[in-house]
């Protein structure tokens, strides 16, 4: 079980960089990829971040059930559970944002700049998650 | 499981998370090498193979060998503030990740090297080859660091 969550983590933060790498890779000053191009790299990037959020926090629930010494009401546990929401909501909007940059709509530079703050939101919230497993604060 | 729940040193926690972030952050990079790679393989349009793969090649400079040196430099780290038992040291676990590492090193060192040729010949219009080479080892690195995360996680012995 433990192996199953942690390789959703590996997802999940991996495909978080692989969206970054695309942030760069479609820079406007130095477009490498076009917005098409980036369109068929973003979907199964997508696909891994949408595996590795269900997988994380699926088999996170029964990890904290399962293991003696851990309750899903530790204080640790709560947070990473509020944190996952949160990144989460961060990241799904994120998506729409980068994906309505990349179409080219009128409003591309904005939804860009939006979409790469969201962006670093799921990021930071991914990140805190990962101190909180390391650390387990009051565990 | 007992593991997991097991008190750690304080001092073990900074890298382990440098080595557990480290590593999360090499497989992304792999992944998005592979993947890069693997839709340019797919193109007719020359030009868009050729962005897909100089983004691959790229990417394994910027994204790869920097987390391969945290995951690396985390694990030894981690390691050494540990003070495992003779008996762990020796441990099947423990072996399947330096064996992992250590060829993922060595084949990342020939990636590297595929890749300044590639990113070379690909302002001459050629060099795709070089970069499907190092796609083909990518995806072999990610499926060995998928059997690296078994082993650590699940500590077979």
């Amino acid at each position: 079980m433990l192996f199953f969550h942690v390789l959703s983590a590996a997802a999940l933060v991996g495909g978080l960089a692989a969206f970054w790498a695309l942030v760069l890779a479609t820079r406007p000053a130095r477009t490498l990829l076009s917005g098409a191009a980036a369109g068929s790299f973003a979907a199964p990037t997508g696909a891994a971040v949408g595996i590795g959020t269900a997988g994380t926090i699926i088999f996170g629930v029964i990890l904290a059930i399962d293991i003696d010494g851990y309750a899903l009401w530790d204080g640790w546990i709560l947070a990473a559970i509020v944190l996952w929401a949160i990144g989460t909501a961060l990241g799904q909007r994120s998506g729409v944002a980068l994906t309505r940059a990349g179409l080219g709509a009128l409003d591309a530079a904005e939804a860009r700049r939006r979409g790469i703050l969201l962006l670093a939101g799921s990021s930071l919230a991914t990140l805190v998650i990962l101190i909180l497993m390391i650390w387990k604060p009051g565990a | 499981v007992s593991t997991l729940a097991a008190i750690r040193a304080d001092e073990v926690n900074f890298p382990l998370f440098l080595h557990v972030l480290g590593a999360m952050l090499l497989v992304g990079m792999l992944f998005t090498v592979g993947l890069s790679i693997l839709l340019g393989w797919r193109r007719q349009d020359a030009d868009e193979a050729a962005r897909f793969t100089r983004f691959g090649l790229l990417t394994l400079f910027l994204g790869v060998l920097p987390a391969y040196v945290l995951m690396r430099i985390g694990a030894q780290w981690t390691e050494s503030e540990e003070n495992l038992p003779e008996e762990v040291e020796d441990s099947a676990w423990l072996g399947i990740g330096y064996i992992t590492a250590d060829l993922g090193a060595l084949l990342i060192l020939v990636s590297l090297v595929l890749a300044a040729i590639g990113l070379r010949r690909l302002r001459s219009g050629s060099g795709v080859a070089f970069g499907r080479a190092v796609g083909i080892i990518a995806v072999l690195l990610l499926a060995a660091y998928v059997v690296a995360v078994w082993a650590m996680t699940t500590k077979p012995d």
